[in-house]
């Protein structure tokens, strides 16, 4: 029985920014693998995809899938790799945010790949801010939310 | 015109966006351009939706 995910939060549509996302958010703990068309998932199942992130130290990986609208969705068993990802959402406790869950799947797809989406989120606002001529700002909230301030110069 | 604008991206990387001169905003997924709040007024109906990816009411404003 799979118990692979499409997860599609963000819309990623930048494969290139996703790469950097993904070393600096990953911290060594993970690869973009440009074109790779498998991923490592439950019981050494191999899935096609269209790009793949490869974690360090796991037998599982996150593969991406492009969908008719150009985006990619994030695909995993967000189960078993939830907990220990590199992407994990920051400042959020698992187990509580899995209790109040009413998809336990979907929960532990959005917790795996937080930080991941939520960085790939802010850079793409204020790369466009930027072509605007506006100034962004970064200001650490609550439960680890970041605000974007985006004024006229 | 907004001058200000405030774009909450949540731990997971939802977004809730507040604009001087507009106030609402729900979830709306950060993809491109914030030009349909710098150059114009938002209703608050053309932002809806929470981002649980199920249709929602209203449009969903893409930015």
């Amino acid at each position: 029985m799979s118990h692979n995910i499409a997860l599609s939060g963000v819309r990623i549509t930048d494969l290139k920014e996703l790469a950097d996302v993904v070393r600096v958010v990953g911290q060594g703990q993970a690869r973009f693998m440009p074109n790779q068309k498998t991923f490592r998932t439950y019981q050494g199942q191999s899935p096609v995809c269209d790009h793949a992130i490869v974690l360090a130290g796991s037998n599982y990986d996150i593969g991406l899938r492009r969908e008719s609208d150009g985006s990619y969705s994030l695909l995993a068993d967000f189960t078993m790799i939830a907990h220990g990802s590199p992407f994990r959402a920051r400042g959020v406790d698992y187990h509580q945010f899995l209790r109040s869950a009413t998809n336990y799947d979907q929960a532990a797809a959005q917790f795996a790949t937080g930080a991941l989406q939520q960085e790939y989120a802010l850079r793409k606002a204020e790369e466009q801010a930027a072509k605007m001529g506006r100034r962004a700002t970064r200001i650490p909230g609550k439960n680890g939310s970041i605000t974007l301030e985006i004024m006229e110069r | 015109m907004a001058k200000r604008v405030l774009m909450e991206v949540d731990a997971f990387g939802g977004t809730k966006i507040s604009a001087q001169g507009y106030q609402g905003g729900t979830c709306i997924q950060a993809t491109a351009s914030f030009e349909s709040l710098f150059s114009k007024t938002v209703q608050p109906r053309q932002a809806v939706g929470d981002c649980d990816g199920r249709k929602d009411d209203g449009e969903r404003v893409r930015t």
